[in-house]
C-alpha cells in the first residue's frame, strides 16, 4: 500500500504531458484521480488512460470557471490533495500576446492566477484540499511588479519565465504555520 | 497548506511526472520543509533555497 492509497486528488492539466503522466501512476500507486482539462474530449480520451478517473471540464483562462469548479469540488468528497499543474507553455518569438476572456495576459491569468484562485478558494471553506503542489519550472523570473502582466516588451518566453517564477511564490504566500497544517495522518 | 517544488532539469514527461510525485509524497507525509516551517519573511519568498526541490536546489530566482 503506498502513501497515495485511497487518496483523492484533482490534477490540473492531466489531459497529457506531466499532468496525465502523474494521474496515471497516481492511479497505479492506489490513488483516485479527477483528470482535468478545458478541452471535453480531450478529457474523456485521457480519462480513458486513467483507471477510475472522474474527470471534469474548467477552462481555467477564466475565474468565473474556476470559481465553478470550486463549488464543484466544494460539493464532492473533500480533495487530500491538489497538483496545480495547468499551464500555458511558451509561445514562439514573435507571438502577439494574447489576453484571457477576463483581460488578463493568458498566461499570467493560467499559470499565476487560476492556481492562486482555485487553492485560495478551496481553502477558504477550510476543508479541502489537505496539500497542494504547485508545477513551476526550471525557467523562471522575478515578477515584474510594476507590468506584471507584461504590457511593455512582451515576448512568450519572457511571460513564461515570469508566470513560471510567479507560481513559486505564491508556493511562498500559500504555506501555512504548522498549527494551521492539518498532517494528512491526522484525519486518514 | 503545504508548500514545495519539484525541478527536473532537462527531464521528460515522465521525470516530470516522477518529480510532482516525489514532492506529493513528502508533502503528505508532513515531511517537506515548506509543510513545517513558519512563513517565509517577504525578503526570502524569492529564494529557491527555501523552497525545497525534488532534485535539489538551483538557483533560479533571486531575492
Amino acid at each position: 500500500m503506498s502513501e497515495f492509497s485511497g487518496k483523492r486528488v484533482l490534477v490540473t492539466g492531466s489531459t497529457d504531458g506531466i499532468g496525465l503522466s502523474t494521474a496515471i501512476r497516481l492511479t497505479a500507486l492506489g490513488a483516485g484521480v479527477i483528470v482535468h482539462g478545458s478541452d471535453p474530449q480531450r478529457v474523456r480520451t485521457a480519462s480513458t488512460q486513467v483507471p477510475r478517473a472522474e474527470s471534469v471540464v474548467a477552462d481555467l483562462s477564466s475565474l468565473a470557471a474556476v470559481r465553478r469548479l470550486v463549488e464543484t469540488l466544494e460539493n464532492s468528497e473533500p480533495l487530500d490533495l491538489l497538483i496545480n499543474n495547468a499551464g500555458v507553455g511558451m509561445d514562439r518569438p514573435g507571438s502577439a500576446r494574447r489576453t484571457s476572456t477576463d483581460g488578463f495576459e493568458l498566461l499570467w491569468a493560467v499559470n499565476f492566477l487560476a492556481p492562486f484562485a482555485l487553492t485560495e478558494w478551496l481553502l477558504a471553506n477550510g476543508a479541502s484540499p489537505r496539500a497542494a503542489v504547485n508545477v513551476a519550472s526550471a525557467g523562471q523570473e522575478p515578477i515584474d511588479f510594476d507590468d506584471p502582466q507584461t504590457t511593455q516588451g512582451y515576448s512568450g518566453v519572457l511571460a513564461y519565465r515570469r508566470r513560471r517564477g510567479g507560481t513559486v511564490s505564491i508556493a511562498a504566500h500559500q504555506r501555512r504555520p504548522p498549527g494551521n497544517l492539518p498532517r494528512l495522518e491526522d484525519g486518514s | 497548506m503545504v508548500r514545495e517544488a519539484g525541478i527536473t532539469p532537462l527531464g521528460t514527461v515522465g521525470s516530470g511526472a516522477d518529480a510532482v510525485l516525489e514532492v506529493a509524497r513528502r508533502t503528505l507525509s508532513g515531511d517537506a520543509r515548506g509543510a513545517v516551517a513558519p512563513p517565509a519573511r517577504t525578503a526570502e519568498i524569492p529564494s529557491v533555497s527555501d523552497v525545497g526541490t525534488a532534485q535539489g536546489s538551483l538557483p533560479l530566482i533571486r531575492p
